[in-house]
C-alpha cells in the first residue's frame, strides 16, 4: 500500500500528464516499426493508459511508478499486435508478423481484464457535455464546488446536486453495459 | 448484477466519495470501515464507485489537448496537430534564447538563489521552543507565520544572532527585500557565525533589487564561499567589468 499511497497524493492531472511524457515516445516508437502510423500511436496510448490507470485503481495492478510504465507497455503491446491481426484480415496483404516471443507476453495481457475499460470508457462518452465537463473539473481538474460553480455561474449546491447525478448516470450506463457483456 | 442497487442515494454516494478521495476524518473513516467490513454490498459498491471515479480522470485526461512530448521516433503520417506544436515550440524555444540573450540581476539571483533549508528541528529546552515552533513554519514554506512568531520572541528578548538570520532569510523567501536588507546587512558587517551566510542571501538581496556593484562589494568578501566566486563573475561579465 505504500507504493499506491505515492499515487494518490499527487493529482490525476500530474500524474497522467507525467506518465503521457514518459511513454508515448515509446509508444510511438513502437507502432511506426510495426506498421502503424502516429496517430495510431495516439489513440493506442489511450486505450493502454486507459486500461492501465483502471486497474491501478482497482488495485488489479500494485507497484511503482517504474513497475507501471511497464505494464502500461506490455498492455499496448498486447493491443497493438490485436489490432494488427484485425487489420491484417481485413486486409489480406499484411502478413502475420507476430513474433515468437511475444507470445508469453501476452498471454500475461489477457488477464488484464481490458474489456472492461473500453465499456467503462464508452459510458463515459456517453454522458452529455456538461456532465462530462463537471465531472473532469472535479475529480480531474481537481477544483472545488465553489471554483466550479463560479466558473459556470452556478450555485456550489446545484454543482454537488448535478455532479451526483451525472456520476449516477455513469453508473447506470456502466452497469447496463456490462449486463449486456455477461455481467461485471 | 443483482448486487448492486438500482440506485443509492445522495448521502451515501457522498460518502464513498469522501472514503475514496480521502477527505474523511480519522473518526468518519475508520466509522465508515466498520460498516464496510459488515456489509458485502457496500465494499462491491465501492469497487464499481472506485472504477467510475478512475475512468472519469482518464478519460478527462483523454479528451484535454496534449503537447507532444520530445521523442526521437520517425513519424511517418504526421497530423497538423504535430505542425502546430512544433511550431508553438520554435517559438518557445525562440522567445527562450533570446531572454537568455538579455541576462539581468533578477535572472542571475534566481538562477543561484535557493532558499535557506533551515535549521534541524529538535525536542529543545521550553526557551528555545517558540523559536523551533517558527522553524517549522519556515519548513514548511509558510515565511509568513515564522516570521510573526520569530518578531514575537525578537521584541521579548535581546535578538540572537541565529534569529535576526532566519528572519532576514524568511523575508527574502517571501520576496519583501528592504525587510531582508535590515535584518541581513548588520550581520553580513558583524562577526557573528553567520556572517558568511548572511553575506551570500545579501548579495543575492542585491541583485534581485538590480543594485549588482552592492552584491558584488559583498561577493568578495566572501571568496569560500560556494558559489560566490562564480556568481561574481556572472555579475562582473554582465556590468562589463
Amino acid at each position: 500500500m505504500e507504493l499506491l499511497n505515492d499515487w494518490f497524493t499527487d493529482s490525476p492531472d500530474k500524474v497522467l500528464n507525467k506518465l503521457y511524457a514518459d511513454n508515448l515516445p515509446w509508444m510511438e516508437q513502437y507502432v511506426l516499426q510495426n506498421s502503424g502510423s502516429g496517430t495510431d500511436a495516439q489513440d493506442l496510448f489511450q486505450e493502454a493508459i486507459t486500461a492501465a490507470w483502471v486497474n491501478l485503481h482497482t488495485g488489479r495492478f500494485s507497484g511503482s511508478r517504474e513497475q507501471f510504465n511497464a505494464y502500461l507497455r506490455q498492455i499496448a503491446k498486447h493491443k497493438w499486435l490485436n489490432e494488427l491481426r484485425t487489420r491484417s484480415r481485413k486486409k489480406t496483404t499484411v502478413t502475420d508478423q507476430l513474433p515468437e516471443q511475444e507470445a508469453p507476453l501476452l498471454h500475461l495481457a489477457e488477464n488484464e481484464n481490458t474489456e472492461q475499460a473500453t465499456l467503462l470508457r464508452q459510458s463515459f462518452q456517453e454522458l452529455g457535455d456538461k456532465c462530462r465537463t463537471i465531472l473532469g473539473l472535479y475529480y480531474y481538474r481537481k477544483k472545488s464546488l465553489n471554483e466550479i460553480a463560479l466558473e459556470l455561474n452556478n450555485t456550489e449546491n446545484s454543482i454537488k446536486t448535478i455532479k451526483y447525478r451525472c456520476m449516477m448516470q455513469l453508473r447506470q450506463l456502466f452497469l447496463e453495459k456490462s449486463r449486456q457483456h455477461g455481467g461485471l | 448484477m443483482e448486487d448492486y442497487k438500482d440506485h443509492i442515494d445522495q448521502e451515501l454516494f457522498e460518502q464513498i466519495e469522501a472514503y475514496l478521495l480521502d477527505s474523511m476524518t480519522t473518526e468518519e473513516r475508520s466509522r465508515f470501515e466498520t460498516q464496510l467490513a459488515a456489509d458485502p454490498s457496500l465494499q462491491k459498491e465501492l469497487e464499481l464507485q472506485r472504477q467510475l471515479l478512475a475512468i472519469v480522470s482518464v478519460e478527462s485526461f483523454n479528451a484535454a489537448p496534449k503537447s507532444a512530448p520530445i521523442h526521437t521516433a520517425k513519424i511517418r503520417s504526421i497530423s497538423k496537430w504535430y505542425w502546430a506544436a512544433a511550431a508553438v515550440l520554435i517559438f518557445i524555444s525562440g522567445f527562450w534564447f533570446f531572454q537568455n540573450q538579455t541576462a539581468t540581476p533578477q535572472k542571475l539571483a534566481n538562477q543561484y538563489f535557493s532558499p535557506d533549508p533551515g535549521l534541524p528541528v529538535t525536542m529543545s529546552s521550553s526557551s528555545q521552543y517558540q523559536f523551533y515552533d517558527g522553524m517549522v513554519s519556515y519548513k514548511e514554506a509558510d515565511y509568513e507565520k515564522a516570521i510573526a512568531i520569530w518578531k514575537s520572541i525578537a521584541t521579548t528578548n535581546r535578538q540572537s544572532d541565529t534569529l535576526q538570520y532566519f528572519i532576514g532569510v524568511a523575508y527574502l523567501n517571501r520576496d519583501q527585500y528592504n525587510d531582508a536588507l535590515q535584518q541581513l546587512l548588520p550581520l553580513a558587517e558583524g562577526n557573528s557565525k553567520w556572517k558568511e551566510k548572511a553575506s551570500w542571501y545579501l548579495s543575492l538581496t542585491y541583485l534581485k533589487l538590480n543594485q549588482p556593484q552592492k552584491a558584488q562589494k559583498w561577493l568578495q568578501t566572501i571568496p569560500s564561499y560556494p558559489e560566490a566566486p562564480d556568481l561574481l563573475e556572472a555579475i562582473n561579465h554582465l556590468t562589463g567589468d
